[in-house]
């Protein structure tokens, strides 16, 4: 406690507000109008919700599971303010992954959701990416939707009777795209109040996204998650056993 | 006459002569400072433009931010502004540090200690 208590009084003295502007990834602080704030709030929190939930009920059956949240916890809050130089119809531009496609196969997409909104508010809180009363918004964005657009696909790709690999693959890609897509839906729900078309304003800002640096992103997501998946096989089967991840051999 | 031709001489003259000199010295300066000014300013002006609209912009502030101001919602400051000078350096780095140590931390548990152990 008294720890906490110092590391809070650092924090602080350490930051001090500033009046500059500051641009950065996900939605912004001050995009949002009020309704869409609590809306996006009321819509994440059952998710986080059952998340927590989950989380209890999981570490008791599946033996390392605590120690794999914590990993991938991690790498989603890593993979998502890591901005990776790509070269695409925009130019040189930065973009980042999402790594919930990753944690939703692992982890369930619930507690994939809990996770990537803790990751989200520990960068609004020192990272000055994206924001605190936009919190709710970016978890239903990258959260929610991408953490089960992720699910799903891998769901489906192993229907299909596809590799791990490319189930993977299909995971990361699918997810990367459903967030931005979140993203594009929140945006474009900013021009209903001024009489505007919410569908072309979504599909405007979701094309520009695909079209420029993202589109190129996803696909690096989709083969980073592909690998992650065998790596995981190769070296510990059992823990997808335990996870309920169906894995032929044959097809890996 | 004599003396007042002079004091002309020893006082007025050299006062006159070194007031023209030193407003001399002076406007020089300024223009020296003047110039130095404007090209620091064109310099910063650069400096923003390429922060703003140069080459490895995320696309988040070019897309989202660009949308966002379009769309009459602006972003504004976040209520804990790490974005000064190389604080926001120092954050990310601690993050990349404390990340990196807890992802291997947990990849070496899960993944590389001995089966006996699990």
């Amino acid at each position: 406690m008294k720890i906490l208590k110092t590391l809070i009084a650092v924090f602080f003295l350490l930051f001090i507000f500033s009046d500059k502007t500051v641009y950065a990834m996900h939605i912004t602080e001050g995009i949002l109008p009020t309704e869409w704030v609590i809306t996006w709030f009321a819509v994440s929190v059952p998710f986080l919700a059952i998340g927590i939930y989950k989380v209890k009920r999981k570490k008791k059956a599946v033996h390392s599971y605590l120690p794999l949240a914590g990993m991938l916890g991690a790498a989603v809050f890593v993979f998502s303010c890591f901005p990776i130089p790509v070269v695409a119809l925009n130019g040189m531009a930065t973009s980042h992954p999402c790594g919930t496609g990753m944690s939703a196969i692992l982890l369930g997409p619930f507690v994939s959701v809990l996770v990537a909104g803790i990751a989200l508010l520990i960068q609004a809180l020192f990272l000055a990416h994206g924001g605190l009363t936009t919190l709710g918004g970016n978890i239903f964005s990258m959260g929610i939707l991408g953490s089960f657009s992720g699910f799903f696909a891998f769901k489906i790709a192993q229907r299909c009777g596809m590799s791990l690999f490319w189930c993977g693959f299909f995971a990361g890609v699918i997810s990367d795209l459903f967030t931005y897509l979140g993203t594009s839906i929140e945006l474009g729900l900013l021009v209903v109040k001024n009489g505007g078309s919410f569908f072309r304003a979504t599909a405007e800002i979701f094309g520009v996204f695909m079209m420029t640096s993202q589109g190129v992103l996803c696909v690096v997501e989709g083969v980073v998650v592909g690998f992650i998946m065998v790596f995981v096989y190769k070296k510990r089967p059992d823990i997808l056993q335990q996870l309920g991840i169906k894995t032929n051999a044959k097809s890996v | 006459m004599r003396n007042l031709f002079k004091l002309a001489v020893n006082i007025v003259l050299p006062v006159y002569l070194s007031g023209i000199f030193m407003f001399q010295v002076r406007a020089d300066n300024f223009e020296t400072v003047r110039a130095a000014e404007s090209e620091n300013l064109m310099e910063k002006t650069e400096q923003e433009r390429s922060d703003d609209e140069g080459a490895w912009t995320g696309i988040d502030v070019s897309i989202v931010g660009k949308y966002a101001e379009k769309y009459g919602r602006p972003p504004r400051d976040p209520y804990i502004n790490t974005d000064q000078g190389d604080l926001l350096l120092f954050v990310f780095t601690l993050a990349g540090v404390v990340g990196g140590f807890v992802i291997g931390f947990n990849v070496r548990k899960i993944f590389y200690e001995k089966q006996e152990n699990r």
